[in-house]
């Protein structure tokens, strides 16, 4: 916490004593930074923290270094800290940090941690100004799942080839893998979005290998892309267990293993910008093989695939208002729209199975520097939100509410 | 309508009234040891994204653009097919993400001469009228 209020001071410092704040540029060297604080509030359920009661743990913030050392080569990194509910705790991390080289416009190399591409958003997920809502759509970039979406220790190869007539394309290829915190909410994700109230604890959650793969084209009818990424990773998740559910012979002490023999995501995306208007939409399969032990002792195999897919929009009236929406729908299993073979004994709440959202956003461009947003929520279902961050209620429920809603506001400041 | 609504309404119309701009060309200027002489629209939107990064004899493109001026308004939607906001966001992902380092921004013609006509590999543009000096008009095919 000390080393993230240091960076906090150390970006604030950047920001506000450079003469020209857009960019701050030392011997080279470009500077970057953002800083965002944001307010959470819902009816019911737990959108990470404890929101109910309204919750200021939602802030991030960053800063990155990047320079050229030569015409083809380029370093940087970016450190990055924030804190969301029960996740992040504003513990500093790299977010990136690689070497680049471009060697042409149509073959680049990079090594090092690099972000990578899973729809046409999630490199910049954290970067509370690129976007016009504050939270993209949970159907693609699940707040649950951000761990193991967001960069790859590794290396990749890159470029941009220009089909004249044909518009353009970028290519990113990556292979590499991934330190996930085994104690925030990717954990409960890995180990089954059960109705339970943290029922295991990890112990690690290792990426054996991971590779990214991303293709954009840009296409020769004006203001229109599309996108295709894919991922595959191998992982193993080693947990014991902290309280007994004997419905499904887990017992205090267990060590519980997830092996998955499969982790894949495929997302198809397009987005259409005429003007000042901006249309996207977004569709993800994800593919799971895996199997969980109990003390060596196999419980559930699983081969199976969810998918989600949004439709959202977005408008800039003059420059400093922007409004927009989105609906999103994601469901944990392909085959089940409605949840029916989520329950089990100890476990009846179907609405597990899904989640869905309408969104309606507004973001005030204050100036370069500055902006706010204000945003609000309607959810169905409960498959997106971590079984971590519930209370259960006074009947010892935990996710008792199919509907509910969120109230959401950011302000950011970047340079 | 009451009067006290009437303010309320002259703004709300000012928010949603479109954003005007002038009529107007804009020239593409380069620095004289750019090897060309015309560029298409596609090589232009191509540079101005970052997407070509190097001249054809290996020189380093350097771009210029001009910071919210009625030129910088015709040129990014004639040429990059984005408004200034959106070209910003845009190269605010490419700094966010460590692909790229964002342009030089003037905010005059005469700051966007003067640049282009002293850094070798350099590309702006200006509006149409505007001495080149010692840069170089180039064509567009």
């Amino acid at each position: 916490m000390r080393k993230a209020t240091s960076i906090l001071i150390i970006t604030l410092a950047i920001g506000f004593f450079t003469s020209d704040c857009s960019a701050s540029e030392s011997m080279g060297i470009d500077i970057h930074g953002f800083i965002s604080q944001g307010y959470l509030k819902t009816t019911h359920n737990y959108f990470y923290g404890d929101t109910a009661d309204g919750s200021l743990e939602f802030n991030e913030f960053g800063i990155n270094f990047a320079g050229e050392p030569s015409d083809n080569i380029r370093m940087g990194i970016q450190i990055l800290a924030r804190d969301f509910g029960s996740n992040g705790d504003d513990e500093v991390r790299v977010d990136w940090a690689f070497g680049d080289y471009r060697w042409k416009d149509w073959f680049g190399v990079q090594a090092g941690k690099i972000k990578t591409p899973k729809g046409l958003y999630n490199e910049t997920r954290d970067v509370d100004m690129l976007r016009t809502y504050i939270f993209l759509p949970q159907s693609v970039y699940s707040e649950i799942l951000r761990d193991t979406d967001l960069g790859l220790l590794g290396a990749g190869i890159y470029g941009d080839v220009n089909l004249t007539a044909g518009g353009s394309l970028s290519y990113q290829i990556i292979y590499g893998t991934q330190n996930v915190p085994a104690n925030e909410s990717v954990s409960q994700a890995l180990q089954g979005t059960t109705a339970y109230r943290t029922p295991v604890r990890n112990d690690s959650i290792d990426v054996d290998s991971k590779y990214v793969l991303g293709l954009f084209w840009e296409t020769p009818v004006k203001g229109l892309r599309f996108g295709a990424t894919y991922d595959n990773s191998i992982i193993l998740a080693t947990a014991h267990a902290t309280m007994s559910v004997p419905a499904i012979s887990l017992y205090e002490g267990d060590i519980v293993i997830a092996d998955f023999d499969k982790y894949r995501n495929t997302v198809i995306s397009t987005e259409y910008t005429a003007g000042n208007l901006l249309l996207v939409g977004e569709y993800i399969r994800t593919a799971k093989k895996f199997l969980i032990t109990f003390e060596g002792v196999p419980h559930e195999k699983g081969d199976y695939s969810a998918d989600g897919w949004y439709l959202g929009s977005s408008y800039q009236f003059r420059d400093s208002i922007h409004f927009g929406g989105y609906y999103s729908e994601s469901y944990n299993k392909t085959s089940d729209r409605e949840g029916r073979t989520i329950t089990r004994p100890g476990n009846d709440i179907a609405h597990r199975g899904y989640f869905k959202d309408a969104c309606l956003t507004t973001n005030f461009i204050i100036n370069d520097y500055w902006n706010i947003k204000l945003e609000g929520h309607r959810f169905t279902g409960t498959h997106r939100i971590s079984a971590l961050d519930q209370v259960p209620d006074a009947g010892g429920r935990v996710f008792a509410h199919e509907d509910w809603n969120l109230l959401a506001a950011k302000i950011t400041f970047s340079f | 309508m009451k009067s006290g609504s009437i303010p309320v309404f002259i703004l709300l119309m000012a928010l949603i009234a479109p954003v005007s701009s002038s009529a107007g060309e804009v020239v593409i200027i380069a620095n004289e040891n750019v090897p060309i002489l015309a560029l298409t629209g596609d090589d232009i939107k191509q540079i101005f994204l970052g997407k070509k990064s190097t001249w054809d004899n290996g020189d380093k493109i350097v771009i210029a653009v001009q910071d919210r001026t009625d030129a910088s308004d015709i040129f990014l939607t004639t040429y990059v097919t984005k408004n200034a906001y959106q070209y910003g966001i845009y190269w605010k992902k490419q700094v966010f993400t460590g692909r790229g380092k964002a342009p030089r921004s003037f905010s005059s013609d005469h700051e966007i001469v003067q640049f282009v006509s002293q850094t070798p590999g350099a590309i702006g543009y200006v509006s149409s009228g505007t001495d080149a000096g010692k840069a170089k008009t180039i064509a567009v095919r």
